[in-house]
């Protein structure tokens, strides 16, 4: 019988080849020649050079960067942490799976002035997953491009499937710690909700770890997540409303306008330290 | 910034193998069979080692007839001195690593 074990390390070797930084390239290329002349454990050198490029990715990470992702990893970890442990504190309070019922419409109309701090913590959690995993999803499919820059279409492309992507993760997580910070009767489904979504989430995020994280993709993955954000919430918004009236002003503010201003102020400043960044490297 | 700090034990196995035979090219491959390192710990080393000016690598054709070339290192003069500087250290932990950038 022909081992499967090869094979799949070599899929293995392949994506290590992709997510190497292009500095770092030609240690893939070694890597991935060598793999070749292996006569045993493929699956174990694969992985171990899967870790090495991942590795280089961190090492070769310039400033800006690391100011960023380090608090956004820290960021998204907290958040998977502390819903996950709530979620199943809340389980075993309530005896069990059975009070599902859960109305998202009444806890988001319930948003007002008083809840603007947690609305505000939801923001924060939602700009780390926003900037993030969209980055991730746009850097596996640029790494997983031949060209080192992929064509333009394929990243534009990606950008916004990285930001659909998120969506239900995002808006899950912002209703799930909406209803716990407001003490809603039935926080509980929007939580088991996002636990579901989570695992989308995990790849993303060590992709994220492993990919060649540029700031300025970071940069724009997060503008481009945050004008699909606003759409997505104003459908949303004018699909669920369900002849109730409009939420008010400082709702939307709160709740829609808040982590996308955020994040659109997050992108332009943080394309300004880039341009700042390579203009006196230029001059360097 | 390269930070200078102590050479790990694995990096010391590393660099202590290499020394054994300075003028001879050697494989990855050969080197995780002599070292008992594991990929995910060589290769990281021998990057940072290249970094440093302290290895030097090359691609070689393979001996065998339509495999692909293959990429082979050996220490550079100045990671020969560091080798030579672990051997003669009482205490070879401390020993920095902090060659001329390459």
């Amino acid at each position: 019988m022909i081992s499967r074990q090869p094979a799949f390390a070599a899929v293995i070797i392949r994506l290590a080849h992709a997510i190497m930084p292009p500095e770092r390239r030609n240690w893939a290329d070694a890597m991935a020649h060598e793999f070749e002349a292996l006569e045993a454990d493929h699956l174990g050198f694969a992985l171990g050079c899967f870790t090495s490029a991942g590795v280089a990715n961190f090492q070769t990470l310039g400033g800006v960067s690391r100011l960023i992702i380090f608090p956004a990893l820290l960021g998204i970890f907290a958040m998977l942490f502390g819903l996950c442990k709530t979620a199943f504190e809340t389980v075993r309070s309530n005896g069990g799976f059975e009070k599902w019922e859960y109305d998202y419409q009444r806890d988001f109309i319930a948003l007002n002035s008083s809840s603007e701090v947690s609305a505000l913590a939801s923001s924060f959690l939602l700009i780390v997953t926003f900037l993030l995993l969209g980055n991730a999803a746009w850097q596996l499919l640029r790494a997983l491009n031949k060209p080192a820059d992929g064509p333009f279409l394929a990243k534009r492309l990606s950008s916004a499937l990285s930001g659909v992507a998120l969506l239900p993760i995002g808006t899950w997580a912002c209703l799930a710690l909406a209803s716990q910070l407001l003490g809603s009767e039935n926080g509980l489904y929007p939580i088991l909700m996002f636990i579901v979504f989570s695992p989308i989430a995990l790849p993303f995020t060590l992709v994220a770890i492993m990919a060649n994280l540029s700031h300025r993709a970071l940069m724009k993955s997060a503008l481009w997540s945050a004008l699909l954000y606003t759409i997505a919430s104003a459908l949303w918004i004018t699909f669920t409303r369900d002849g109730r009236p409009w939420p008010s002003l400082s709702q939307l503010g709160v709740i829609h306008f808040l982590p996308t201003s955020i994040m659109f102020a997050v992108s332009v400043c943080g394309l300004g330290l880039m341009w700042l960044e390579r203009r006196r490297t230029k001059e360097v | 910034m390269k930070r200078n700090r102590p050479l790990s034990k694995e990096a010391r196995t590393l660099v202590q193998t290499l020394a054994d035979t300075p003028l001879e090219w050697r494989y990855g491959y050969d080197l995780l069979k002599a070292t008992g390192l594991k990929s995910g710990t060589l290769y990281p080393i021998l990057m940072r080692l290249a970094d440093r000016g302290l290895l030097e690598a090359k691609w070689l054709e393979a001996e065998t007839l339509g495999r692909p070339q293959r990429h082979a290192y050996k220490l550079t003069p100045a990671g020969c001195s560091l080798a030579a500087q672990l051997t003669s250290a009482s205490a070879p932990d401390e020993v920095i690593l902090g060659g001329q950038p390459a």
